[in-house]
């Protein structure tokens, strides 16, 4: 299957999710309408799930987000990628700026509610 | 020379407090989601040029960006009344304050939510909001009022707000958020 790559935008992380299983999102997640942007994301590793590579790392690199997308993430895009973990190798890695506790904070609570453990790296 | 009587009477109000001794930004009117994006990158810039930590940078443009976001989901149009948007500093101290003008339904939606928030206990404000991320991630409904939920955690329950009868059947709703506060404001 075919990578996704959208490009960041003012209000749009940059989304890079290769189909050998390197999954990356990065950047800032505030549209207004938060299905517009992220149900292509969800159709893509909903097709990804039928062929899953050995080994997927997901790369999460937000500088910050909107609740709307917390919530579409955390109820679509990642809990599907998470749910992944049972049939395949799985590594989430939480990447925050050093000296924002906030960002890395919110990595944790998402940790906590998706039940998978996060590798933090402070950049 | 302001027309404006409910802008003019808001500016005097906040002249007259003691929360801000720098204003770092002012709006006033309608909004939508290019103002949005505009005003979070010149408050970053701001605050950056002003030294603020970078936690704090982050979690006032994250409040920033909820409050806003919800003012342009909510607003309703009145003849004297408008939304605004204030962000102010004393010291490393912020204070946020922003108007909107609300149905009667929203008021209420808003007054209940804000209401359960602020008397979660301190040590109990984590377990509840990981427990409202939790209801957010099962349904899409779960949701509804996740926005103000972020704000009163992020802002650890410094926030107040006002709700007043206005004409048509609409209520002006003031907010005011405060970040990087060692102890809970008074009203």
């Amino acid at each position: 299957m075919k990578d996704l790559l959208i490009p960041e935008t003012d209000q749009t992380p940059m989304v890079n999710f290769m189909a050998n299983g390197n999954l990356t999102i990065s950047g800032i997640s505030i549209p207004e309408n938060v299905l517009k942007f992220y149900d292509p994301i969800l159709a893509w590793v909903e097709q990804f799930e039928k062929e899953l590579p050995s080994n997927i790392t997901l790369t999460i690199d937000f500088e910050y987000i909107n609740s709307s997308s917390l919530n579409i993430l955390l109820f679509k895009v990642f809990s599907k990628i998470i749910s992944f973990a049972s049939k395949t190798g799985l590594k989430v890695v939480w990447i925050y700026p050093e000296g924002d506790d906030d960002i890395e904070d919110l990595g944790k609570n998402m940790e906590e509610v998706l039940d998978h453990k996060f590798e933090f790296i402070c950049k | 020379m302001i027309q404006n009587n409910h802008f003019v009477a808001l500016l005097s109000k906040l002249d007259s407090n003691n929360h801000i001794q720098d204003y770092l930004f002012v709006h006033y009117g309608k909004m939508d989601q290019e103002i949005a994006v505009a005003t979070i990158q010149l408050i970053e810039k701001k605050l950056i040029h002003e030294n603020f930590e970078r936690n704090i940078i982050t979690k006032t443009k994250t409040i920033c960006i909820e409050i806003i976001q919800n003012i342009i989901k909510h607003q309703k149009t009145h003849e004297t009344i408008f939304p605004y948007f204030v962000i102010g500093s004393a010291g490393k101290e912020i204070t946020i304050y922003a108007g909107n003008v609300i149905t009667n339904e929203k008021m209420e939606t808003i007054s209940q939510s804000i209401n359960t928030f602020q008397t979660i206990e301190k040590d109990q404000l984590k377990k509840k909001y990981l427990d409202k991320l939790r209801e957010s991630a099962i349904s899409p409904e779960g949701n509804a009022g996740m926005g103000l939920m972020d704000i009163v955690y992020r802002s650890e329950q410094h926030l107040d707000f006002e709700m007043k009868s206005i004409d048509g059947g609409l209520y002006s709703y003031d907010l005011k958020v405060e970040l990087n506060k060692k102890e809970k404001a008074t009203v």
